[in-house]
C-alpha cells in the first residue's frame, strides 16, 4: 500500500523521538549515538530549504519537458492534449516510484513535485477526455487523490480527497433538489464528523508517522468543514444561489444556523483546553474570528476599526490570562519552547522579518535621491 | 508505534538504561502541550489589531479630537511602553539577552512603532524638520537601531534596517523590494548596491567582533537580497553590459555561497543558488533570442537548456545538501 518501507519509517520515528529526548537531556549522548546507529533510516530527506529548491527545480524540469512534448505535437494539440497529459502524468508517476525505490527520497522536494504534477496531469487529462460533469469530476479527483494520498502519505492530497468527497455529496444533493438540498448541511456535517472520529480512531492505533501527519491534517479539515456546513453565511449564501431557491430560503429555521455559527467554535476551544488537544484549540480560536466576520456581514454592529481595536484588546487580555493559566503545571499546558534549537531560531528570524514587513512605516521614496526631494512619508500603516 | 513503546523497545534491546527508560516514559506521559508560539502569534496579532484599529479610529475622528491631543496620546503610549521596557530589561550584554517576560518584546514593538508614527505625524502635520526630509527618517532610524541593540530585539533591528533603506531612498521591506523600487535609475541602483554591501559587512563585523552575533542573519539577509536584486536589475538596465553584471553577480554569489557553506546556512545557500540560476538563464535566453534566423530551432534549444540545466541544478543542490550535512 504505502510506497515507503514500513521498517524504515519505524526507524525514522525512533530516531526522531531519540533526538528530541536527547535535546531535552533525557538521554545520554552515548545512548543517542548507539540508537541512531542501530536505527539509521535510509531515507533521503534534505533540509527544508533544500527541499524548496529541489521542488522548484523539479517543477522547471517537468514544465519544460511537457512544453517540449506540446511543441512537437503542436499541429494536433487539440486532439492530443488529453492523452498527452495522462501519458506525461503517468511518466511522472513512474519517475516518482523510481526515485522513492531507487534513490530513497522521502519528502525531498523532488518527490513532492513529481507527485503533485503527476496527480494534476492524470486528473486533468482524464477529466478532459471524459468530459465529465461536476459529479464525475469530483469522483475522479476523489479516487485519484485517495489512491495517491494513501500510497505516498501526502497531507495535501488526503485533504483534497476529503474535500472531493464533500463535493460529491454536495453535487448529488443539488441534483436531487428539494429535500436533497435541505438535508445537505446535515449530511455534510455527519460526513465531517465521521471523518473526524475515524481519523481520531486511526490515530489512536498509532500508524506510521507519515500517516499520523496526514490524519492530523484530516482532523483539522474535518473540523473546519463541519463548522462551514453549519455556518449561517455559508448555508444562506449557498442555498440562495441554488436553482429554484428564493432569495431568503434557508433550510429549517435560521436560528439553528446562528446557533451553530456561534457555538461550534466555542465548543472546539473548550474541548481543546479540557482534553489538551492543540489542534482542536487552534482550529477553535481561528473559527472564533470567523464568528465575528459572519455576524458583521449581516449586522453592522460596529465600525470595522472598533472591532479591530476591541478584538486586539481582547486577544491581549486572553493571552495575559493564558500566560497565568499555564503556570499551573497540572493544567497540562506550558509556555516553554518545544522545538529543537535550529527550528526555534528559524521561527524567530521569520518572525522578525514579518514584523519589519508589517510594522515599518512605509516612507514612499520619491525619485531623485540626493536632490533632497523625497517626501517623508505620509501616514504610516498605523496612523 | 506508540510513543512510549519506542522506549520500551529500546530498553528491551539494551540500548538505553532502565533509568533513561523511566525518565523518558515519564516525560511522555506527563508531556505538557507547548503554546509558546500560540501566545507569541496572538500577542503579535493583538498588538497589530489594537494599534491599527485605534489608528483608524483616530484618523476618522481627527476633526473632533484635534492634532495636539492625538500627538499627546501617541507620545504617552510610546513613552509609557519605553518606560516599561527600560525598567524591566535585563542588563545589557554584547551576547544574546533573553526577554524578561513574554509580553516584553511586544511592548517594545508597540513603543517603537508608535515612536515612528509620532515622528511621521509631527513632520506631516507641523513640518518640524522643514525641508530636511532626510532628518525626518534619520532620527527615527537612530532610535530604532539604539533600541534594537539596547533591548536586544530582532524585529526592531529589521525595522531599523528598513528605516536605513528609506533614508537612502529605497523601500526594502521584504515583500516590496522588487516592486516598490524604480531600478531604472542608475543612481538608485548604485545606492542599493552600496547599502547591500554595507549591510553584509556590518553583519560580518557583528559576528567577528561578537557584538550581538545573532543579529548577523538579519543584516546579511537584507544585504544579500539587496545586492543580488540590484545586480539583476543592473543586468536589465545596462543592457549592453549585462554579461558584466552577470559576472559580478556570480562572483558575489560564489563568495556568499562559500560563506553559507561555512556557516551551514541552508537558507542562504538556496537563495544564492536561485539568484545565480536566474541570472545565468537570463543571459542564455537572451543569447538564444539574438540568433534571429534560426526560428523555432532556438525555442527547442531553449527548452532543452532549461531541462538539462535544471536537472544539473537538482544534482548540485543534492550534493550541496550532503556537503552541509557532513559539517
Amino acid at each position: 500500500m504505502i510506497a515507503y518501507a514500513p521498517s524504515q519509517l519505524d526507524n525514522l520515528q525512533v530516531s526522531e523521538a531519540v533526538q528530541k529526548a536527547c535535546y531535552k537531556k533525557q538521554l545520554s549522548h552515548a545512548e543517542q549515538e548507539a540508537i541512531l546507529q542501530r536505527y539509521a533510516s535510509w531515507f533521503y530527506s534534505p533540509n527544508f530549504f533544500i527541499r524548496i529548491g529541489l521542488f522548484l527545480l523539479t517543477c522547471v524540469v517537468l514544465f519544460f519537458f511537457f512544453g517540449l512534448l506540446v511543441l512537437i505535437f503542436l499541429s494536433v494539440i487539440d486532439k492530443a492534449i488529453g492523452g498527452m497529459s495522462i501519458f506525461f502524468g503517468l511518466i511522472a508517476w513512474a519517475c516518482l516510484e523510481f526515485v522513492i525505490k531507487n534513490n530513497r527520497h522521502l519528502q525531498s522536494g523532488v518527490d513532492d513535485a513529481l507527485l503533485w504534477i503527476a496527480v494534476a496531469l492524470v486528473t486533468g487529462g482524464s477529466s478532459y477526455l471524459i468530459g465529465a460533469g461536476p459529479i464525475g469530476n469530483s469522483l475522479l479527483v476523489f479516487f485519484i487523490t485517495l489512491m495517491a494520498g494513501v500510497r505516498f502519505a501526502d497531507r495535501m492530497l488526503s485533504t483534497i480527497s476529503f474535500l472531493a468527497l464533500v463535493a460529491i455529496l454536495f453535487y448529488i444533493g443539488v441534483k436531487i433538489g428539494g429535500w436533497g438540498t435541505l438535508m445537505l448541511p446535515f449530511v455534510i456535517m455527519v460526513l465531517s464528523a465521521g471523518v473526524y472520529f475515524w481519523s481520531r480512531y486511526q490515530l489512536a492505533r498509532f500508524p506510521n508517522i507519515l500517516y499520523q501527519k496526514c490524519l492530523n491534517v484530516l482532523c483539522v479539515a474535518a473540523l473546519v468543514v463541519f463548522y462551514g456546513a453549519g455556518n449561517y453565511y455559508i448555508v444562506r449564501e449557498l442555498s440562495s444561489q441554488l436553482p429554484g431557491a428564493g432569495n431568503s430560503s434557508m433550510p429549517v429555521a435560521s436560528w439553528i444556523w446562528w446557533l451553530f455559527t456561534g457555538l461550534i467554535p466555542l465548543a472546539y476551544v473548550m474541548r481543546g483546553i479540557l482534553s489538551r488537544d492543540i489542534l482542536l484549540l487552534r482550529t477553535g480560536i481561528v473559527l472564533v474570528a470567523v464568528i465575528i466576520f459572519t455576524v458583521r456581514y449581516y449586522i453592522a454592529f460596529a465600525d470595522i476599526e472598533i472591532i479591530m481595536a476591541a478584538a486586539g484588546a481582547f486577544m491581549l487580555i486572553a493571552v495575559y490570562l493564558a500566560t497565568r493559566f499555564v503556570k499551573w503545571p497540572r493544567r497540562g499546558f506550558t509556555n516553554e519552547v518545544d522545538d529543537f534549537g535550529e527550528e526555534e531560531k528559524g521561527k524567530r528570524q521569520v518572525e522578525s522579518l514579518l514584523q519589519a514587513e508589517t510594522l515599518s512605516a512605509p516612507p514612499a521614496p520619491v525619485p531623485g535621491f540626493g536632490g533632497g526631494s523625497f517626501g517623508g512619508g505620509g501616514a504610516s500603516s498605523e496612523f | 508505534m506508540q510513543p512510549t513503546s519506542v522506549f520500551d523497545r529500546l530498553l528491551e534491546e539494551g540500548l538505553i538504561s532502565p533509568d533513561s527508560h523511566q525518565k523518558n516514559v515519564a516525560a511522555i506521559t506527563n508531556d505538557r502541550v507547548s503554546i509558546h508560539w500560540d501566545i507569541k502569534t496572538n500577542l503579535y496579532l493583538g498588538v497589530s489589531l489594537l494599534s491599527a484599529g485605534l489608528g483608524t479610529l483616530v484618523y476618522k475622528n481627527i476633526d473632533t479630537i484635534g492634532h495636539q491631543v492625538i500627538l499627546l496620546v501617541i507620545a504617552l503610549i510610546s513613552m509609557g511602553s519605553f518606560y516599561y521596557c527600560t525598567s524591566n530589561k535585563l542588563p545589557f550584554s554584547t551576547a544574546k539577552v533573553a526577554a524578561p517576560h513574554p509580553f516584553f518584546d511586544y511592548i517594545l514593538l508597540l513603543a517603537c512603532s508608535t515612536f515612528v508614527s509620532f515622528i511621521v505625524y509631527l513632520q506631516f502635520q507641523y513640518n518640524v524638520f522643514g525641508n530636511r526630509y532626510g532628518l525626518a527618517t534619520f532620527f527615527p532610524m537612530l532610535v530604532l537601531f539604539f533600541s534594537a541593540y539596547y533591548f536586544d530585539h530582532l524585529g526592531v533591528l529589521s525595522m531599523a534596517i528598513v528605516a536605513l533603506g528609506a533614508w537612502a531612498g529605497l523601500t526594502i521591506t521584504p515583500l516590496h523590494l522588487i516592486d516598490s523600487n524604480d531600478f531604472n535609475q542608475s543612481s538608485l541602483l548604485f545606492t542599493a548596491m552600496a547599502l547591500g554591501a554595507l549591510l553584509v559587512i556590518i553583519g560580518w563585523f557583528a559576528r567577528r567582533q561578537q557584538m550581538k552575533a545573532h543579529f548577523e542573519f538579519t543584516y546579511s539577509n537584507f544585504g544579500i537580497h539587496l545586492l543580488m536584486v540590484s545586480c539583476i536589475a543592473a543586468m536589465f538596465h545596462f543592457d549592453a553590459a549585462s554579461l558584466f553584471w552577470c559576472l559580478v553577480l556570480l562572483v558575489l554569489a560564489y563568495l556568499f555561497y562559500r560563506k553559507a557553506i561555512h556557516d551551514t546556512s541552508f537558507y542562504i545557500v538556496l537563495v544564492i543558488i536561485l539568484y545565480a540560476y536566474f541570472a545565468i538563464s537570463y543571459v542564455v535566453v537572451r543569447m538564444l533570442g539574438k540568433v534571429s534566423d534560426a526560428g523555432i530551432g532556438m525555442v527547442y534549444l531553449g527548452f532543452i537548456y532549461f531541462i538539462v540545466s535544471a536537472i544539473m541544478m537538482v544534482l548540485f543542490l543534492i550534493n550541496t545538501n550532503k556537503k552541509l550535512k557532513a559539517i
